[in-house]
C-alpha cells in the first residue's frame, strides 16, 4: 500500500512537471516587416443590447499594439469618439467604414479595423454567457483587394451580473489578439513576398 | 493618370471587392452553441467513488462529479444592434451529471434532460423589456467557491417573465405554474409568481432583491392535490408504522382506514443580494441570503399485511424552512501573479414537525474555503486551497464517528428502536487541496478551460466520510468488515470548461 501510494505521487510529481512545459514552449516568430509601417488601428465595440458604439478596453488595445509592434508596424490608435462613433453608425459595412479610416488616416500605410459585437447569450452553470463576434480587417490602405480578414465568435462565461459588454471583450482579448496576429501575419508575409 | 487617382482607383476596386466577397450583416437563422463541461479521471486508492467529500460545502473543487450542460440558441429574427426591431431567439438546454468511463452513469443518456427550454423576444409593446416564454430559471450571481446560487428564483417554473433593464435597474417579474417540476407525476397545478429588483449604485456596489410565491389551491376528488391523513403520529410516520398502529388500536375497522382531507399548501422564498468592488485589489465581493418555506410534500405509502395504503402528509411535513447566507470576496493580491478567493457560508434548517428524529431538514452547517492561485507564468498556475466546515444536527446523533458506532447510538448503548442514527451529532471536515492548472487564456481564479492536476486531502470525525462501497454492517458473519478510516487522499485530473 506505501508502495502504492508513493507510486501514485511520482506520477503526479511526473505529470505536474510534464502540465509545467507547455509553459516554457518556444513560441513561432511573428513575421515583421521589412520596415517600420505607420498603421492604423481602430478597434470599435458595438453593443448589441442598446446599439451603442464606444472603444474597446485599454488591455485589448495595448495588447493589439503590442502585437503590431511585434511585426514592425507603427500602431497609431483610433479612439471611437463621438464623431467616430456617428461615422461607424452610419457606415454599417465594413468597406465603408474602412474606406473612412482610410480617409481619416491618409498618412497611414495598413489600415488594422477590429469590429467586436457583443451580445448576451444566457445564464448556465453559474455564469453570464455573451458572445462576442468579431470580424478583423487588415489592409493596405492604397490596395484594399489585398484586405485579409477573419470572423470568428469567442464564448465568454462572466463571473459576475454587473459585468457586461466590456468586460466580455476584455475577457475575450486572448483570442482575439491571436486572431488579429494571424491576420497581421498573412498580410505581411504577402506583402514582403517576392 | 495621376498618382491620386491611381489610388482613389485601387481603393474603390478593393472596395468593391470586399463588398462582393463580404456578406451583409445576418438578419435571421443564425444558431449558436454555449455550454458548460466537466469531467475527471480520480482513482480512489482508498475505496472511494472519486470524490473527495460528500458534499461541495467543502469546496466544490474534488467533491462534485462530471457534468455537462449544452445549450443551443436559434436567432429567429436576430438582434440588430443599430435598431429598434423586434427579436426573438429560441433555446434549448440539454445537462445532466454523468460522462462515459469517468462516473458510474457511464454517460448514458438516461442521466440526461432537456432543464430549459425558452422563447426570449424583445422590442415588443415595451422599450428596453425582455419578454422570455417557458422555463423561467434566473439567479442573480454564484458562490462559485460552493457552486450555489442563493439568489436563485424560478428555477422550478415554466411561464411567463418580463424583464426590464435600463441603465442600472434590472427588474424581473414572472408568472407561471412550477407544479411538475415539485410533483412530477403526481402533478397538481402550483401557481407561482415573483421576481426581483437589482439596481446598481455607482460603479461599485449592487443591491437586489426578490422572492417567489407558491400556491397550491385544495381540490377535492384530486389524489395528487394536498391532503392529510387525520390522526397521523409523527414517530409513527417517520417509523412507516401509521398503518400497523391504526389497525392495532382499530382492529374491528379493516376497511375504514381514515380517508384523507383536501387541504391548500403554500410555498416561497425571499432571496438578497449585496455586492461590491473595484477597490484597490478587491475585485468584487457577492453577499447572498435566502429564507425558504420548503413545500409540504404529499404523501408516502405503507404496506401492511399486504395491502397499500396511502398517507397524506401536507400537516406533517409543511413547517420546513431553510436560511442560507454566503459570501465570496475575490482579490487580486498581485497582478498576474496571485490572486485570492475566500469564502464563507452558513445553513440552517428547521423542520418544525419533526423534534424526534435527525435529519437534512433539522441541522445547522458552516464552513469557509480559501483559493489561492499563484501564476507561475501566463498559463501554468499553482493552486492551493483550504476549507473547514462543521455540520450540526439538531435532532440527535446523525454520525457515526468509528466503525462499530452502530453498537452506540444512542447514549453509548444500542438502541434498536432509536431514531437516532451513530455516535455523535456534529460532522467536522478539513480539506487541502493543491496542485497544477493548466489554463490556456490566461491567468484568472475563473478563466476557464481549466485542466487540472490536483492532490485533495480530507480528515473527517466521521469514519469513511466520503461516497464508497463500504459495508457498513458489524455482522459476525459478514463477508467484509467495516474498516476504520478518517483521512482521505485522491488524485485528480480534470478539465472544466465554459464554451
Amino acid at each position: 500500500m506505501v508502495l502504492t501510494r508513493r507510486a501514485a505521487l511520482g506520477a503526479l510529481f511526473s505529470a505536474a512537471l510534464l502540465g509545467l512545459s507547455p509553459g516554457c514552449l518556444p513560441k513561432t516568430a511573428p513575421v515583421r516587416a521589412a520596415t517600420a509601417t505607420s498603421t492604423a488601428l481602430c478597434v470599435v465595440l458595438t453593443k448589441v443590447n442598446d446599439g451603442t458604439l464606444t472603444s474597446a478596453p485599454a488591455s485589448l488595445n495595448k495588447g493589439l499594439e503590442e502585437e503590431l509592434t511585434a511585426r514592425n508596424l507603427t500602431p497609431s490608435l483610433v479612439e471611437i469618439d463621438a464623431a467616430a462613433a456617428d461615422a461607424f453608425r452610419a457606415r454599417r459595412s465594413t468597406p465603408q467604414r474602412v474606406e473612412w479610416l482610410v480617409s481619416k488616416r491618409a498618412d497611414a500605410a495598413l489600415i488594422v479595423l477590429v469590429e467586436a459585437q457583443v451580445e448576451y447569450y444566457t445564464q448556465i452553470s453559474g455564469r453570464f454567457r455573451w458572445t462576442v463576434d468579431v470580424r478583423v480587417t487588415a489592409s493596405p490602405a492604397s490596395d484594399l483587394s489585398q484586405a485579409v480578414q477573419s470572423e470568428f465568435s469567442v464564448p465568454v462565461a462572466l463571473q459576475y451580473q454587473h459585468e457586461r459588454e466590456e468586460v466580455a471583450l476584455e475577457e475575450a482579448g486572448p483570442v482575439i489578439e491571436r486572431q488579429v496576429a494571424s491576420v497581421l501575419d498573412q498580410l505581411v508575409g504577402g506583402l514582403s513576398a517576392p | 493618370m495621376s498618382e491620386s487617382i491611381l489610388r482613389r482607383s485601387l481603393i474603390f476596386g478593393g472596395l468593391f471587392a470586399l463588398s462582393a466577397s463580404w456578406s451583409p450583416e445576418a438578419i435571421a437563422g443564425r444558431a449558436e452553441v454555449g455550454g458548460y463541461f466537466r469531467v475527471s479521471a480520480r482513482p480512489d486508492l482508498q475505496g472511494g467513488n472519486g470524490r473527495l467529500g460528500y458534499w461541495n460545502l467543502y469546496g466544490r473543487l474534488m467533491n462534485e462529479g462530471s457534468y455537462a450542460a449544452v445549450e443551443m440558441k436559434f436567432d429567429v429574427l436576430e438582434r440588430q444592434p443599430l435598431a429598434k426591431d423586434p427579436w426573438t431567439s429560441l433555446h434549448l438546454r440539454i445537462e445532466g451529471g454523468s460522462v462515459s468511463n469517468a462516473d458510474a452513469g457511464n454517460g448514458y443518456l438516461n442521466n440526461y434532460r432537456v432543464s430549459q427550454l425558452y422563447a426570449r423576444a424583445g422590442n415588443v409593446l415595451l422599450p428596453d423589456v425582455t419578454w422570455q416564454v417557458g422555463t423561467l430559471d434566473m439567479f442573480m450571481g454564484e458562490l462559485g467557491m460552493y457552486d450555489m446560487r442563493p439568489a436563485q428564483i424560478f428555477f422550478d417554473t415554466v411561464g411567463l417573465s418580463a424583464r426590464y433593464e435600463k441603465g442600472p435597474v434590472d427588474l424581473l417579474l414572472g408568472v407561471g405554474d412550477s407544479g411538475y417540476w415539485m410533483r412530477g407525476a403526481s402533478y397538481h397545478a402550483m401557481p407561482t409568481a415573483g421576481g426581483y429588483l437589482r439596481m446598481r449604485l455607482g460603479s461599485h456596489v449592487e443591491l437586489g432583491g426578490g422572492g417567489q410565491y407558491r400556491f397550491q389551491p385544495m381540490t377535492e376528488g384530486h389524489r395528487f392535490a394536498p391532503h392529510n391523513t387525520p390522526g397521523v403520529a409523527y414517530e409513527d410516520y417517520l417509523r412507516q408504522e401509521v398503518t400497523e398502529r391504526w389497525f392495532e388500536e382499530n382492529p374491528n375497522e379493516l376497511r375504514d382506514f381514515p380517508n384523507p382531507v383536501p387541504t391548500s399548501a403554500q410555498s416561497g422564498q425571499i432571496i438578497g443580494y449585496v455586492g461590491f468592488g473595484g477597490l484597490g485589489p478587491l475585485r468584487w465581493n457577492n453577499t447572498f441570503v435566502r429564507y425558504e418555506k420548503m413545500h409540504p410534500q404529499l404523501s408516502t405509502t405503507e404496506t401492511y399485511e399486504g395491502t397499500s395504503y396511502t398517507i397524506y402528509t401536507n400537516d406533517l411535513t409543511d413547517e420546513r424552512t431553510m436560511f442560507l447566507v454566503g459570501n465570496e470576496m475575490q482579490l487580486r493580491l498581485i497582478p498576474q501573479r496571485l490572486d485570492v478567493v475566500w469564502a464563507a457560508l452558513y445553513g440552517q434548517h428547521q423542520d418544525g414537525d419533526n423534534d424526534i428524529a435527525p435529519s437534512d431538514h433539522d441541522r445547522w452547517y458552516a464552513s469557509t474555503v480559501l483559493r489561492t492561485q499563484i501564476y507561475l507564468n501566463d498559463t501554468v498556475h499553482w493552486l492551493v486551497e483550504s476549507s473547514i466546515a462543521r455540520e450540526v444536527s439538531l435532532n440527535g446523533n446523525a454520525y457515526r464517528e468509528h466503525a462499530d458506532s452502530i453498537f452506540a447510538s444512542e447514549g453509548g448503548l444500542p438502541d434498536t428502536r432509536g431514531l437516532e442514527y451513530g455516535d455523535t451529532d456534529t460532522r467536522d471536515t478539513w480539506q487541502g487541496k493543491t496542485g497544477i492548472v493548466f489554463n490556456p487564456l490566461g491567468p484568472g481564479v475563473y478563466v476557464r478551460p481549466s485542466l487540472r492536476l490536483l492532490y485533495g486531502v480530507q480528515h473527517s470525525n466521521q469514519n469513511n466520510a466520503f461516497g464508497s462501497a463500504f459495508v457498513d454492517t458489524q455482522d459476525q458473519f459478514a463477508d467484509f468488515k467495516s474498516v476504520e478510516r478518517h483521512w482521505h487522499h485522491l488524485g485528480s485530473l480534470e478539465m472544466e470548461a465554459w464554451f
